[in-house]
C-alpha cells in the first residue's frame, strides 16, 4: 500500500499562483479532492502524476512497493475508435510495463472490473459516453497500479452510468491509493474514506467525509431541505473560508 | 504465436494494405523489365532504389497514419508514468512498420533480381546498393512516423505522401549533388557503369542516420507529450545527439563535392569487327549483340553509299558511358545505346544527323530552302524509301546525289541550287 505525499508544493501559471506550499498526505483508500472551479484540482493532479513539475516542493510516492505503479485517468481523453476494447487496454497495460504475453489477461480483468468484459472484442466507437469513461478507468488500472488518480471520472455521466463507475471505484479503493477529483459531492459521500478541499491554493481541509459533513455543517444554514448533509457541510466550510479563498 | 501479434495493437489493415500497395508498385514498376533480354546487374541493382519513387511515399504516408492513430497526445495511454512510452514504443511500432514495408518492397524487387540472375550477365548483385534502397524505405517509414507523432493530425498523411514524392524532382534536378541524399538517382546506369561503393555506403549510412534521428525525435516527442510538453534538458540532449550525426554525415559533405552518380569501368573488355570501313565495338557484356549493332547501323551506311568523314567507329555506349551522344566524339566515334530491352537506339546516336552534316550547321539549322532535301534524305537513310525531293529517284541516283554533294552536306553549305528538282 502506497502513500502519496506532497511537501510544500507550489505552482503558478505566469503570475497567477495556483498552489501555495501544499503539504498533504494521501493515504491508501479512496480520497476525494474537492474544490471550486479554477481552484487548481487538475493542476494538483497533473503534478501528482508528473505531467507538471512544481515550482517548489516535491511529490513522493512511498510505501511497501519499491517503484510504485501509477495509473491516471484524465478528465478528457481519446482512444482510436477502430480499436477493439481488449487491444486498447492491452496496449495501455503494455505501455505501463506489463509483459506482452500478460497484457491480454490483464486487459480482460480490467474490462471485467469496469463491467465491460463481455464487450472486449467490440470496437471502441460502439461505446456510449459512460462506457468510454469506464474504458478510461480500465486503461488506468490494467497494469494493477498502486496509485490510481482520476480527474472528474463521473463528469457528464447519467445517473446509472455514474452509479456503475462509483461501484467500480469503490471496489478499487480496498487495495490501492485512489485519488479522485470531483464536483459531485455524492461521489465523495458514497466513495471516499477521506476528503481534501483545495481552496486558496492550499489544502484547506483534510479529514474524513463524516468530519466534513457533521463537524462543519450547521443545520440552520439556508438550504431549504434541498441539500444533502455533505453538501451543506461543504458549503458551510467554503463560507467559513470567506475572502481567504 | 497469434497472427495479431504481427500487427498489434492496430487493426491488421493498417499494415497489410500499405504493405500490399508497396509490393504492388514494386512489382508493377519493374514488371516491364521482366521480359527484357539484356538485363545487367547495375540496372537491376539500381531498381532497388529507383522504385522508391512510389513505394517510399506510400510507406511514409502509412507510417504517418499509424503514428497519428496511436501517438496522439490526448490518448488515454499517453501518460508520464508509462514505462514504455518512448524508445520501447518506437522500437515496437517502427519494428512492425519497417518489417512489413521493407519486406514487401524486397519481395516486390525479387522477381527482377531472380530473372537477372537467371539471364546470367557477368558479375553479381551489389549488396551495398541493394541495402541502400532498403534502408531508404526504412528511412521514409521513420520520417513519416516522426511527422505523424509530432503533428498528431491525419492532415499530415497526404502532405507526407506528396513531400516524399517530390523527392523524385529533387533527384532529377539535383543530379549528382542530390545523389548522396535522395533515394532515387537522376538516371539509371548503363552496362559498364556502376554505383561507386563510397556513394552507396554513404547513402546507406545517411538514410540510416535519418531513420535513427527520426525515431529518436519521435521517442522524445512522445515523452514530452506525456509530460505536458515539458522538455527536460536530458531529452533535448538525446534529440540533439541523434540529429547531430545526421547533420555531420549528411550536410557537411554537400559543401565539399558532388560525387559521381555512377563510375565507368576504366578498361572495359570489348568485342569488335570492321565492316564497310567502320569499326563496330561492344562491351564484353554485350558480346552477343555485336551483330545486332552492325545490323542496326550498316544499312544506313549502305544507303549513304560512301565512307563518312565524321566518324570511323561506332561503339556501344557501355564502352564510353560518360560521353555525350548525338554526334561523333573528338576521335571520330559514334556512340550507340544498346538498350537492355533489346533495342538499339540509332536515333540517339545521331547517325543520320551526322551523315547529313547537321553538326556543321549554325544553331538555327540549315538554310530554310533546303529543309525538303534534308527531310527526304533523312527518310531515305532511315528507311530506304525515296520521298519528297527524292521521290522520283531510285537508290542508285540518290547515292550518286549524296556522293556529288558530300562536301556541301558536311559543311552545311547546301543551297536551293543543289536541290535535286532544280
Amino acid at each position: 500500500m502506497v502513500e502519496v505525499r506532497l511537501d510544500s508544493v507550489s505552482f503558478r501559471y505566469g503570475r497567477k499562483q495556483v498552489l501555495r506550499d501544499v503539504t498533504w498526505c494521501i493515504v491508501p483508500g479512496v480520497t476525494g479532492l474537492l474544490g471550486e472551479n479554477g481552484a487548481g484540482k487538475s493542476t494538483l493532479m497533473s503534478i501528482l502524476v508528473g505531467m507538471r513539475r512544481p515550482r517548489s516542493g516535491h511529490v513522493s510516492l512511498g510505501g511497501s512497493s519499491e517503484t510504485p505503479r501509477v495509473g491516471f485517468v484524465p478528465q478528457r481523453f481519446t482512444t482510436p475508435g477502430e480499436m477493439r476494447l481488449v487491444d486498447t487496454i492491452s496496449y495501455a497495460a503494455w505501455l505501463n510495463g506489463v509483459d506482452r504475453r500478460a497484457t491480454a489477461p490483464a486487459a480482460q480483468r480490467a474490462l471485467e472490473a469496469v463491467d465491460l468484459g463481455d464487450r472486449s472484442h467490440e470496437r471502441v466507437r460502439t461505446l456510449s459516453g459512460g462506457q468510454r469513461q469506464r474504458l478510461g478507468v480500465a486503461a488506468g488500472l490494467a497494469h494493477d497500479p498502486d496509485v490510481l488518480v482520476l480527474d472528474e471520472p463521473t463528469v457528464g455521466l447519467d445517473p446509472s452510468q455514474r452509479l456503475r463507475v462509483r461501484e467500480v471505484l469503490a471496489a478499487l479503493g480496498g487495495k490501492r491509493t485512489v485519488l479522485l477529483s470531483t464536483h459531485v459531492l455524492d461521489d465523495v459521500q458514497f466513495l471516499c474514506h477521506r476528503v481534501g478541499v483545495l481552496a486558496g491554493g492550499t489544502i484547506a481541509f483534510d479529514g474524513t467525509v463524516d468530519e466534513l459533513t457533521s463537524a462543519l455543517a450547521r443545520p440552520e444554514h439556508p438550504g431549504g431541505g434541498l441539500e444533502s448533509a455533505l453538501e451543506r457541510g461543504y458549503r458551510t466550510f467554503m463560507d467559513t473560508l470567506g475572502d481567504d479563498r | 504465436m497469434s497472427p495479431r501479434r504481427l500487427f498489434w495493437p492496430l487493426h491488421p489493415l493498417y499494415v497489410l494494405a500499405p504493405a500490399a500497395a508497396v509490393l504492388l508498385v514494386a512489382l508493377v514498376g519493374t514488371g516491364q523489365m521482366w521480359s527484357w533480354p539484356y538485363l545487367h546487374w547495375s540496372l537491376t541493382d539500381a531498381q532497388w532504389h529507383q522504385q522508391f519513387r512510389l513505394a517510399g511515399p506510400m510507406a511514409a504516408a502509412a507510417a504517418t497514419l499509424w503514428a497519428t492513430r496511436l501517438n496522439r497526445s490526448s490518448h488515454v495511454w499517453v501518460q508520464p508514468y508509462a514505462r514504455r512510452l518512448g524508445g520501447a514504443v518506437i522500437a515496437r511500432h517502427l519494428g512492425i512498420l519497417t518489417a512489413w514495408y521493407v519486406g514487401a518492397y524486397a519481395v516486390g524487387m525479387l522477381p527482377l533480381t531472380v530473372l537477372t540472375a537467371l539471364a546470367g550477365p557477368p558479375g553479381g548483385p551489389d549488396l551495398q546498393v541493394i541495402a541502400s534502397g532498403l534502408v531508404a524505405i526504412a528511412a521514409a517509414t521513420a520520417v513519416g512516423y516522426a511527422v505523424g507523432t509530432v503533428t498528431g493530425s491525419t492532415v499530415a498523411v497526404p502532405l507526407v505522401a506528396v513531400g516524399a514524392y517530390l523527392l523524385d524532382a529533387v533527384a532529377v534536378y539535383g543530379a549528382n549533388a542530390a545523389a548522396p541524399y535522395v533515394p532515387q538517382l537522376s538516371y539509371e546506369p548503363l552496362l559498364g557503369e556502376s554505383e561507386p561503393l563510397t556513394l552507396a555506403l554513404f547513402r546507406t549510412v545517411f538514410f540510416l542516420t535519418v531513420a535513427t534521428a527520426c525515431a529518436g525525435t519521435a521517442a522524445a516527442f512522445l515523452r514530452w507529450n506525456a509530460r505536458g510538453r515539458r522538455a527536460p534538458a536530458r531529452h533535448a540532449a538525446i534529440v540533439a545527439g541523434c540529429l547531430m550525426p545526421a547533420v555531420i554525415v549528411g550536410v557537411i559533405p554537400a559543401f565539399a563535392a558532388a560525387p559521381a552518380t555512377y563510375v565507368a569501368d576504366p578498361a572495359p573488355q570489348r568485342s569488335c569487327l570492321t565492316q564497310r570501313g567502320i569499326e563496330y565495338c561492344v562491351h564484353s557484356g554485350h558480346a552477343a549483340r555485336l551483330d545486332q549493332l552492325v545490323a542496326a547501323f550498316d544499312p544506313v551506311l549502305d544507303r549513304y553509299g560512301t565512307k563518312p568523314a565524321a566518324f570511323t567507329k561506332i561503339w556501344d555506349q557501355g564502352l564510353l558511358p560518360s560521353h555525350p551522344m548525338g554526334g561523333p566524339t573528338t576521335n571520330g566515334t559514334l556512340i550507340a545505346p544498346l538498350k537492355a530491352d533489346g533495342s538499339v537506339d540509332t536515333l540517339s546516336s545521331g547517325l543520320t544527323a551526322t551523315l547529313l552534316g547537321f553538326h556543321s550547321c549554325p544553331a538555327t539549322g540549315p538554310h530554310e530552302d533546303t529543309f525538303a532535301v534534308y527531310r527526304g534524305l533523312e527518310t531515305y537513310l532511315r528507311t530506304g524509301r525515296s520521298t519528297g525531293a527524292f521521290a522520283n529517284m531510285n537508290e542508285r541516283r540518290v547515292k550518286q546525289w549524296i556522293h556529288n554533294h558530300r562536301a556541301q552536306l558536311e559543311g552545311c553549305t547546301l543551297t536551293d541550287k543543289d536541290l535535286p528538282s532544280t
